[in-house]
């Protein structure tokens, strides 16, 4: 049976999808090794050491992409977590809980090209809808001037992105909630418990694996960000929304490769270091709880 | 039974939640209406209702951008490359699941680290070059194949685990080929999760942004996202054509969205919570 079965389920299926992802994927990813290290332009590409390293760490404009990636990841996710799982369970006690989980759910289909435009006009600091709003119902203080102000932008960004992907953590919270057993639930209200200790004891703990899925989908998402900040602000004004991959993608437009594949490899090291970190904390969390 | 609350509160929710779902609605409702206003109207970015609709906007976006040719390229790039990404992570998966050695093994390691992994971008480069490849719609194709495929491989693998091996052995010992297996026997039986691989597959390729950024900027090869950057970037101030370019990208995706929306949510959130 085993040579039949090796017979049967012959590596030709395997070989398709191989192929693609070992020319596309892989070997690119490994000739980040070593293009990293050269001084890789339209013409040539000689080994050039730790150069393009020593090149970002001293732009200042690197330092200002790296805080402001990580501004934005930490504060999507927090951001994306509390209000989705918020909303989830708001839902879950809703009769139209399918009416609502549909219109929440709607901006995460849209492009971030229409969304960052979209955005735009909102967020227009005297006739944007937004600061009209803010204004008539007298909280002029909130009333910023967005997407304009230095020190505002890569707030404004967040709230962009957490706008378009609120209802997708929130279905994903939904479908977790759906499968908790209701006579848990009854059995604990026969018992005595209040809706705090049912969400403490049984809600939050039955959640964990959605809240490690959405957390770790939102750091992947947060560090890698790159449409919504290029077509919205195009990493302005001046440099103060620039995040690490708009960096490394205006460095390839200007023709220095190098210089952009050791964003990359940056880029690839935080991802992979902190995926893996925080994979492992969660993990052991969910056992705990 | 899910216990409700009393019927006072569930107005109370309703009304809030009616009130939070403004913040959805109305920029949706912002490029409905500023799409079909004059010029001068279009500027003020407001709520108000057109004094005279404007039709000739649609028509006028479709000319200026030259969006059927860029409707065309979307939808050539968004079906080969999901009709790719299908049928090789299916076939992928399949000799994956079934098989119990070290190919089984490393195949999961590579999927695994294509699910983490960011792409690296600008080496690929390099890579299209060598095969001719940049600027091409088939360049973008495999690229989109690639990255995005472990997903796919890594869904159907799951899947797979609940279609019995038996089913195998009884075809084999009837005297049926390995392909005629998997494409007669197997493939059917996938059905389920072939539907929900085809629903995000085909959103986040239709969207994509940044592959067709780095290796399509320019020609005929434009597909929707692109062109409506560009329209943006040269008629900014002209709002009106700038909503109706946004509506006419998006409402495709919206339209199909409503109509299917059980499908798609289900769909894309498997696409995370596996991952």
């Amino acid at each position: 049976m085993h040579k039949l079965e090796r017979k049967t389920y012959s590596i030709s299926f395997v070989i398709p999808w191989l192929l693609i992802y070992g020319i596309f994927f892989v070997l690119p990813t490994l000739f980040s090794f070593y293009y990293a290290f050269t001084d890789w332009n339209l013409t040539s590409a000689k080994f050039s050491g730790f150069s393009n390293f020593v090149e970002m760490f001293q732009n200042p404009v690197f330092s200002t992409a790296l805080t402001n990636t990580a501004i934005f990841t930490i504060m999507s996710i927090i951001l994306k977590v509390v209000i989705s799982l918020a909303l989830a369970m708001a839902l879950y006690h809703c009769i139209a809980s399918n009416f609502f989980r549909t219109i929440f759910f709607s901006p995460y289909v849209l492009s971030y090209i229409a969304i960052g435009v979209l955005f735009t006009a909102v967020m227009h600091p005297e006739i944007g809808v937004l600061n009209k709003a803010l204004r008539a119902i007298g909280l002029d203080f909130l009333a910023l001037n967005w997407l304009i102000d230095k020190g505002q932008v890569i707030y404004s960004l967040v709230f962009i992105d957490v706008w378009k992907s609120a209802g997708f953590h929130l279905a994903i919270f939904i479908a977790a909630l759906q499968t908790i057993p209701s006579d848990m639930m009854e059995s604990a209200s026969i018992d005595g418990a209040g809706p705090w200790k049912k969400f403490r004891y049984i809600t939050f703990p039955m959640l964990a694996s959605a809240f490690n899925a959405n957390i770790i989908f939102a750091l992947i998402v947060g560090l890698t960000k790159f449409d919504l900040v290029y077509v919205t602000t195009g990493g302005g004004p001046g440099y103060y929304s620039e995040v690490l991959k708009t960096l490394v993608y205006k460095q390839f437009a200007m023709g220095r490769y190098g210089l952009a594949t050791a964003g990359e490899l940056i880029i690839f090291v935080i991802v992979i270091t902190l995926t893996v970190t925080l994979r492992k904390f969660l993990d052991k969390r969910e056992v705990e709880v | 039974m899910k216990k409700r609350s009393l019927p006072i509160g569930q107005i109370v929710l309703i009304i809030a939640l009616s009130a939070l779902s403004l913040l959805i609605l109305v920029p949706f409702y912002l490029i409905f209406v500023n799409s079909l206003k004059s010029p001068a109207e279009a500027s003020e970015l407001g709520i108000a209702f057109p004094s005279k609709l404007e039709w000739g906007n649609y028509s006028k976006v479709f000319e200026v951008a030259n969006l059927p040719l860029a409707f065309t390229n979307s939808a050539v790039l968004t079906f080969s490359s999901v009709a790719i990404i299908l049928i090789t992570a299916a076939m992928a998966a399949f000799v994956m699941q079934r098989r119990k050695d070290g190919l089984s093994s490393t195949l999961s390691v590579l999927v695994m680290l294509g699910l983490v992994v960011p792409p690296a971008i600008v080496p690929l480069y390099k890579v299209l070059s060598f095969f001719h490849l940049n600027g091409t719609l088939l360049g973008v194709v495999l690229i989109n194949v690639a990255t995005r495929s472990p997903l796919s491989v890594f869904l159907a693998h799951q899947f797979l685990k609940s279609i019995s091996k038996e089913i195998d052995e009884a075809a084999i010992i009837d005297g049926c080929g390995k392909y005629r297996l998997f494409f007669r026997i197997v493939l059917p039986l996938m059905g389920p999760i072939i539907v929900t691989l085809f629903i995000f597959n085909s959103t986040f390729v239709w969207n994509d942004f940044m592959y067709v950024l780095y290796f399509l900027s320019s020609g005929k090869q434009m597909t929707l996202p692109l062109t409506m950057y560009l329209f943006t970037g040269q008629y900014g101030s002209m709002w009106n054509l700038v909503f109706a370019n946004i509506l006419i990208i998006s409402a495709p995706l919206l339209l199909i969205y409503f109509i299917a929306q059980r499908f798609i949510i289900a769909g894309m959130t498997a696409g995370a919570i596996k991952g």
